[in-house]
C-alpha cells in the first residue's frame, strides 16, 4: 500500500489534494470569521456616527460598517405609529420592544420616518387580562420636538406581518406599509433614557440570536469537503494497490500453470474481494502459496501494470 | 467494501442511472442559480460590485443558494458512488466534480460519462462476461497485461 502511495503519480495527486483541503480550510476559516464577526464587532467601542440624516439616506441600507454605531436624531414621535415586538429574550426576561416612528425633518422641508426601538418592558406588564399582548398598555412616546441617541441597526428580516399593532420583527418593509413613506431602511435602538421603558440592550445579538449558526454550518461543510478530498486520494491509492495485488497473483498463478481464469468470480467470490491476503478465507493450497509468493516476490518482480 | 475487480456491470449501470438524474437536476439547479444571480447583481445591481437594490432577489438568492449547495453535495456523493464502482483514478473524480460547477457543462458531462462507461464496459472485464457465454472470456487474458490499473479511465 505504502509503495503504491509513494509513486510519483500518487504523491503528486496527494499534493493536489492537500492544496484543495487547504483551500477548504481557508474557506472554513472565512465562514467561522463571518460567524463570529458580529460578536467581535460588538466588543469594540461603538462608532459615533453623528446625525442620522448625514449617515443614512432614505432607502439606503444600514451597512455592516454602520451597524451598532451611535447616531442622533431629532424629530417628533407619532403616538399613532407605534408597534410592539413581543417575546424577545433580554437577559432571560421575556421582553416586548416598543417601536415608534420618529418624524425627522429633512433639509428640503419634508419629513421622513425613522423607526425607533424606544425600549422594552417585560411582556407580562403589557399583557392584558385576556392573556394577549395589548398595544394600548404601552407607554406613550414623549410629545414635541426631541433629540434622541441610539444604536443604528439594520432592519430585521420580515417573517410575518403586523397585526393590530403587534409585529414579530422590526422590519422596515412591513413598517413602511403600516406607517407610510418615506422611511429610513433601518432603525435606531434608543440608548438615551426613555420614560417608563427599560433601555435597549447594547448588543443586538441578545435578542436576535441564532443568525450566526448558518455560517458555522457552512464552516463545517468546508471541513467536510477538505476531508472528502483526502479520502478520495486514499481510495484511489487503495484501488490501485488492490488491482496490483490481484495482477501479481494472477501472473504468478499463470506461471504455476494454473488457469488464470479460475480466478473468475463465477467460481467463488472470495478472490474478487481479496483486499487483504490475511483475510482470504478459503483457497487451494497451491493458490494460497501462490498468493504468498506474489507478496514476497513483489519487491523484485517487475510488475507489468505498475502505474 | 471495495468494488470487485471485474466491474459489476449491473451495479455500474444502477449507479450511472442515479448519477445521470443528479447531473440533470444539478445542471438545472445551477442554471436557476445563475439566473437569480443575474437578477440580483446585474438587473437590480447597485452602484458597487456585488450589491443589489432588490430585497426580493436578495431574499430569493439567499433561499436558493443553500438548496443548490445541497443538490450539489448529493451530486458529488452519487458521482463518488459511480467512481468507486468504475474503479477509476483520482483525476476522473475531480473531473466529475468539475462537471457540476460549470453552468450547462453537467449536461454534456453526463453524456460524456455515459460514453466512457459504455466503452469501458466493453473493454474491461465484468462480472457479467461469463453469463454472456464467455464472449469476453478470451479477451480477459489479453486484457490482463494491458490496462494500467490505477486510472484506466484517464485515457480519452
Amino acid at each position: 500500500m505504502l509503495r503504491t502511495a509513494l509513486q510519483p503519480r500518487y504523491l503528486g495527486l496527494l499534493a493536489l489534494m492537500l492544496v484543495a483541503a487547504l483551500v477548504c480550510g481557508l474557506l472554513a476559516n472565512w465562514q467561522l470569521d463571518r460567524a463570529t464577526r458580529a460578536l467581535i464587532a460588538r466588543d469594540e467601542a461603538a462608532a459615533e456616527l453623528g446625525d442620522v440624516r448625514d449617515v443614512l439616506e432614505i432607502g439606503g441600507v444600514v451597512t455592516n460598517d454602520m451597524v451598532g454605531g451611535i447616531a442622533t436624531a431629532q424629530g417628533t414621535f407619532d403616538p399613532d405609529e407605534q408597534v410592539l415586538v413581543p417575546h424577545r429574550s433580554i437577559d432571560g426576561t421575556d421582553a416586548t420592544l416598543v417601536v415608534t416612528a420618529l418624524h425627522v425633518a429633512l433639509e428640503d422641508g419634508s419629513t421622513a420616518r425613522l423607526p425607533v426601538a424606544r425600549g422594552w418592558l417585560p411582556t407580562t406588564e403589557l399583557t392584558g387580562p385576556d392573556g394577549e399582548v395589548d398595544p394600548s398598555l404601552a407607554p406613550a412616546p414623549p410629545s414635541g420636538e426631541i433629540e434622541i441617541s441610539g444604536r443604528l441597526e439594520a432592519s430585521e428580516a420580515a417573517s410575518q406581518g403586523i397585526n393590530e399593532g403587534i409585529a414579530t420583527e422590526i422590519a422596515t418593509p412591513l413598517l413602511v406599509n403600516a406607517w407610510g413613506s418615506p422611511m429610513y431602511a433601518g432603525y435606531l435602538g434608543q440608548i438615551s433614557p426613555a420614560e417608563g421603558l427599560q433601555p435597549m440592550p447594547e448588543a443586538e445579538s441578545e435578542f436576535s440570536a441564532g443568525l450566526d449558526w448558518q455560517n458555522i454550518g457552512y464552516a463545517l461543510q468546508w471541513v467536510l469537503f477538505a476531508a472528502f478530498f483526502l479520502y478520495l486520494w486514499w481510495r484511489s491509492v487503495r484501488t490501485a494497490h488492490l488491482d496490483r495485488l490481484e495482477d501479481e497473483r494472477q501472473a504468478l498463478r499463470a506461471e504455476l500453470g494454473e488457469d488464470p481464469h479460475t480466478d473468475a468470480p463465477g467460481r467463488e467470490p472470495a478472490p474478487a474481494h481479496a483486499d487483504a491476503p490475511g483475510r482470504e478465507p478459503v483457497g487451494a493450497a497451491a493458490r494460497s502459496t501462490a498468493d504468498h509468493l506474489a507478496t514476497d516476490h513483489s519487491l523484485d518482480r517487475p510488475t507489468p501494470k505498475d502505474v | 467494501m471495495a468494488a470487485p475487480r471485474p466491474l459489476d456491470e449491473v451495479a455500474v449501470r444502477t449507479s450511472f442511472a442515479r448519477f445521470r438524474v443528479a447531473s440533470i437536476v444539478e445542471g438545472i439547479a445551477l442554471l436557476v442559480l445563475v439566473a437569480i444571480m443575474i437578477m440580483r447583481y446585474v438587473v437590480f445591481g447597485g452602484d458597487a460590485w456585488f450589491t443589489s437594490t432588490s430585497d426580493l432577489w436578495t431574499q430569493i438568492s439567499k433561499t436558493w443558494s443553500p438548496i443548490h449547495g445541497l443538490i450539489y453535495m448529493i451530486y458529488v456523493v452519487l458521482a463518488f458512488d459511480l467512481w468507486i464502482k468504475m474503479r477509476w483514478g483520482l483525476p476522473r473524480m475531480l473531473l466529475l466534480m468539475f462537471f457540476g460547477v460549470v453552468p450547462v457543462l453537467s449536461f454534456f458531462g453526463e453524456r460524456w460519462t455515459h460514453q466512457a462507461i459504455e466503452d469501458e464496459l466493453q473493454r474491461r472485464p465484468t462480472l457479467q462476461d461469463e453469463e454472456r457465454g464467455g464472449g469476453h472470456g478470451g479477451d480477459r487474458s489479453g486484457d490482463h497485461g494491458g490496462e494500467p490499473d490505477g486510472a484506466p479511465g484517464d485515457r480519452p
